[in-house]
């Protein structure tokens, strides 16, 4: 009988099984635990909280319901005997392939149906930041295979053993193993609960994704192939393990299908694009090169291709004089160089297979060294960027995608300690739908190609730390007497104008620098303020420009209710934090003291600006207090005696809810009585003015000491007793 | 449809023999009863002509060719009801047939016709939206019979079918077998001679992984004659040597016992033999050799 008959005939028998819409509905329900019990992204974004961390959820969860129903499955057929009456109108082997692509069919099924499910909440809780696309891209590319590969595993398991216990310790152990991560290559290995590091709302790319397709494609390969083998593994004529596969052999098909199958996984495994496959250990250079080569200019032309992730690229050197021996160039692992000509002429090059500084080194030299100068280096390389391996598991480092780039270092042009350059230009083509940022300042020159792209062209450093590109806005106003840039991604245009951001960015500048000083970041009386995308970790702040993370603009962020009484007051109390925290004075956390109050209190003294004093009573102080009393009143609170004898749960929620009472509520009034007693609000501004001047000690550099709480009762002069609120 | 076994020797990997050099040939239509007591090798001989087990020695042929070689051409004339068996319990009656059906490759209104034809012979038309997990003991075993008699395969093998039937229902059942074989080969596996005597044409006895006995019943029973007799026993009296009691019957005078023998005893009175003496016999006459 032909394999598509029976698959039809184990399609509906599974239908009428409820053991199957039993494992359906729980799949179904699995990516509940996403929202809040098992989030696997833990850089949050709305497109993290509400697509990522649900589907994932449903991902890793669901997987093991599919497997137990494989595994179940098969085991019922010959434990109850079913088998001595199916095998014999039809081959075992048909009749295992039919049921198991009769459970994908059907597993696909409930993915298209758990992505409709999902879709009304997801819409509503993501407002304008809801893309279709990605979400159903999510369910395609994490859900479905990781649901195909577990039921192939499964039943790889369960073939293979023939015995129910020993598949569910080998699944088991092949979970933990993705889990837990045992080689450097963890991330490869997670094939149940694959790794996203992070999903951005605004500048969107789909580098978590092409990665996610090509794990899931990767090891779907590797299944297919276990599964292949498990299918000449099927016991026959009553004979054991070895025998039986003795006789599954002379299926040449399934044997053949078995090995281009493995043998496809694991090339895909060992020659994947997205991580470095250098050595664990990389080399430091930490010796000082002589750079007695002497370049006088350096012009690179790069050109993105986001389709494909990939760049081609060409660096011109303008050699005075060459290095008299080996010299080295530093690129991203991902790039092959084409070829390094001198003069027009071809000059040989090797690439070492060690890592220098993260980086693959390739040597080359010029002939006649420093005796033939004058002439042209060229050096052409083009691919995929690849991610540090150390970096891999927290952060994206390099991308090109077709709504966000972000390249940097070696991964823009080669790096060289054996040259030094005069000076170095920059001849990018990106989109043209892009804005982009060199060291996080915008570019102005480009030339349009008239085919949807554009080349920005630049003077740059020798070095350039950042080149992003995405859909930017940019709003530019003069706060006091500094010109600043705001850039935002355009998917944040009507937030911006909904809560007018531009507004509270000059209010909030002009105000902290009028009673605290001069934000440290403005230079020459300008500013640029560059918001990031949430894949990035880590900030950035240097002369004339301060960037900003993604989050600071998330409906999310602005709906949070203890940090400020609107949308508006919370991006307020964000941007005060660039004074308090983020990159000005650091504060010392001890549950109580923390830059929160002080940003808090420094957000109620603009609101009492903006909106008056009526209005900063009633929205912060009395909040404040009531929240203060409705922590003194509270049972527990009064009782830890039987605080105590709670859950483990209980007492935790309860820890955290005095945790944000005291740090958003109690602080700022605190500060408050400082205020009162030091004389007021000038006093107090005095002190704070005082404080924030200390900012280079208590601020970010080598052995910083955060700024404590008794560093504060010390510049006011008071002690914690005449602070005391209770 | 033609089948031989030649030269069959079945030894499972614990050691035990199963069967020892068996030949035997049958070509539809034929209705053929296999006696022989628990562990003769009756289920063996059935997995082997369903290509459920590989002959340690000897090959089946299937129309003159290797019986591993036509497989799928097997499966495709095949019925089989093995001695047990499992249901997918939660289907109905008519659910778990009509995926049999489809297994067999019958469709719309074929299998629909079919599956309604066995349901009728099986006398489970009204039981056809039960679920199978709430059908009896019996029902169970009707349902087996039904999905091997689905779609009238050319070779139907019934290892102990009427296990678990009433009398009336085994009668009607022996019928039907019989009705079915009319241009099909039909191995019967039984313990009950009297099903074999009213409807095979041909009987195999097998004893010890051996055939015994291959042929008509009628002629069986034949070979049987002289070797049958009667006497009359007291209680607590010994089995005269070298025979076999068939049966006791308590009569008025006493005990009443019927006994196989190569040569009866002086007391005992010759009587007609039944295929159940027969094949006692032969076991006897084997187990004395």
């Amino acid at each position: 009988m032909k394999l598509i008959s029976l698959y039809r005939v184990e399609l509906r028998r599974l239908l009428l099984s409820k053991g199957v819409w039993l494992v359906a509905v729980l799949s179904l329900c699995a990516p509940l635990l996403g929202y809040s019990l098992y989030p696997s992204i833990w850089m949050e974004s709305m497109t993290g909280d509400y697509i990522g961390n649900p589907v994932l959820a449903g991902t890793t969860v669901g997987a093991v319901f599919w497997a137990v129903l494989a595994m179940k499955e098969s085991n019922r057929v010959y434990r109850n005997n079913t088998s001595v009456l199916t095998d014999a109108i039809a081959s075992p082997l048909s009749l295992s392939t039919a049921r198991v692509i009769a459970m994908m069919t059907i597993s696909m099924l409930v993915t298209c149906v758990c992505s409709v499910i999902y879709l009304p909440y997801t819409m509503v809780k993501m407002e304008y930041l809801f893309q279709a696309d990605f979400y159903f891209a999510n369910f395609l590319v994490f859900m479905l295979p990781t649901w195909w590969i577990s039921i192939l595993l499964a039943e790889s398991f369960y073939q293979l053993s023939s015995r129910m216990e020993i598949a569910v310790i080998l699944y088991i152990l092949l979970v933990c193993l993705s889990l837990m991560g045992v080689t450097s290559s963890g991330y490869f290995e997670k094939w149940i609960n694959p790794m996203v590091i992070a999903f951005s709302d605004g500048f969107v790319t789909w580098w978590p994704l092409r990665m996610g397709l090509y794990t899931r494609v990767t090891w779907l390969c590797i299944a297919i192939g276990a599964w292949c083998i498990s299918l000449l593994a099927i016991r026959k004529y009553q004979k054991g393990l070895l025998l039986s596969v003795g006789i599954g052999l002379k299926k040449v098909s399934v044997l053949v299908g078995a090995i281009v199958f493995v043998v496809l996984g694991v090339l895909l495994w060992v020659k994947q694009p997205f991580i470095d496959h250098g050595p664990d250990e990389w080399i430091l250079e930490d010796e000082m090169v002589w750079s007695s080569g002497t370049i006088s200019e350096a012009h690179y032309t790069i050109e993105t291709h986001p389709r494909t992730g990939t760049i081609t690229a060409k660096a011109e050197y303008e050699v005075k004089r060459p290095y008299d021996g080996e010299a080295e160039l530093l690129l991203n692992p991902g790039y092959d160089i084409k070829s390094i000509t001198y003069d027009g002429e071809e000059i040989a090059f090797w690439t070492s297979d060690e890592h220098v500084d993260g980086h693959r080194a390739t040597y080359f030299e010029v002939p006649g060294g420093s005796k033939n100068g004058g002439k042209l280096l060229t050096v052409e390389y083009s691919g995929f960027p690849t991610l540090a391996k150390v970096m891999a598991w927290f952060s994206v480092q390099d991308v090109v995608d077709e709504e966000y780039i972000l390249l940097g270092g070696e991964t823009l042009f080669p790096m060289t300690e054996y040259y030094s350059i005069g000076k170095s230009f920059l001849e990018i083509t990106i989109p043209d739908d892009l804005t982009p940022y060199l060291d996080h300042v915008p570019m102005t020159e480009y030339l349009d190609n008239q085919d949807g792209t554009r080349t920005w062209s630049s003077e740059c450093s020798v070095y350039v730390r950042d080149f992003s590109a995405a859909k930017y806005e940019m709003a530019t106003f003069m706060a006091g007497d500094t010109e600043v840039k705001f850039s935002y991604s355009e998917v944040y245009h009507d937030a911006v104008e909904e809560i007018g951001a531009v507004q509270a960015v000059k209010d909030v500048l002009e105000y902290c620098t009028a009673h605290y000083g001069k934000y440290d970041w403005i230079d020459k009386n300008s500013l640029i303020l560059l918001q990031k995308g949430a894949i990035v970790t880590g900030g950035y702040a240097h002369k004339g420009v301060s960037t900003w993370f993604e989050s600071v603009l998330s409906p999310s962020t602005l709906a949070d209710a203890e940090k400020g009484a609107s949308a508006t007051d919370v991006f307020i109390h964000e941007m005060v934090h660039q004074w308090w925290g983020d990159l000005g004075l650091q504060c010392e956390d001890d549950g109580l003291w923390s830059c929160e109050g002080l940003t808090v209190y420094t957000t109620y003294r603009i609101a009492k600006e903006r909106y008056g004093e009526l209005y900063a009573k009633q929205y912060y102080v009395d909040q404040w207090q009531a929240a203060v009393d409705a922590q003194n009143r509270n049972f527990y609170n009064r009782h830890p005696e039987y605080f105590e004898l709670l859950p483990e749960t209980y007492q935790a929620r309860i820890r955290m809810t005095n945790e944000g009472t005291n740090k958003y509520m109690r602080m700022p009034l605190v500060i408050l009585k400082a205020q009162e007693l030091v004389g007021g609000e000038d006093a107090m501004d005095e002190i704070l003015r005082e404080m924030y001047a200390c900012r280079s000690h208590y601020g970010f550099n080598y052995g910083y000491e955060a700024f404590s709480y008794d560093d504060f009762l010390k510049f006011c002069g008071l002690t914690k007793e005449e602070l005391n609120l209770d | 449809m033609k089948i031989d076994v030649n030269n069959i020797t079945m030894i499972y990997p614990s050691g035990k023999k199963a069967l020892q050099d068996i030949s035997v040939s049958a070509e539809s239509p034929e209705f053929i009863g296999v006696l022989g007591p628990n562990g003769a090798g009756k289920t063996t001989l059935m997995k082997l002509l369903i290509a459920g087990l590989l002959p340690t020695k000897g090959e089946i042929l299937l129309n003159d060719k290797p019986l591993l070689e036509q497989e799928k051409q097997l499966k495709a004339q095949l019925g089989y009801l093995p001695q047990s068996f499992g249901l997918y319990d939660e289907l109905t009656v008519w659910e778990f047939l009509d995926y049999m059906a489809a297994l067999k490759g019958l469709r719309g209104k074929n299998s629909k016709a079919a599956i309604e034809k066995v349901l009728e012979c099986t006398n489970m038309a009204e039981q056809r939206k039960v679920r199978i997990r709430n059908l009896s003991g019996g029902q169970r075993q009707r349902v087996g019979i039904a999905q091997a008699l689905l779609g009238e395969p050319k070779l139907i093998i019934l290892d102990e079918p009427t296990v678990g039937l009433d009398p009336e229902e085994r009668v009607k059942f022996r019928n039907i077998f019989s009705e079915m074989a009319q241009n099909k080969i039909v191995l019967l596996s039984t313990h009950i001679v009297e099903d074999v005597q009213a409807v095979c044409n041909r009987v195999f006895v097998i004893y010890n992984g051996q055939l015994l006995y291959d042929g008509s019943p009628s002629k069986l029973v034949a070979k049987t004659t002289g070797h049958v007799g009667v006497y009359l026993s007291k209680l607590g009296d010994d089995t005269p040597e070298g025979c076999q009691i068939v049966s006791k019957v308590n009569v008025s005078e006493g005990i009443q016992c019927r006994i196989v023998a190569e040569s009866l005893p002086e007391f005992a009175t010759a009587v007609a033999p039944t295929l159940e003496d027969a094949y006692l016999y032969c076991i006897h006459k084997e187990g004395r050799e």
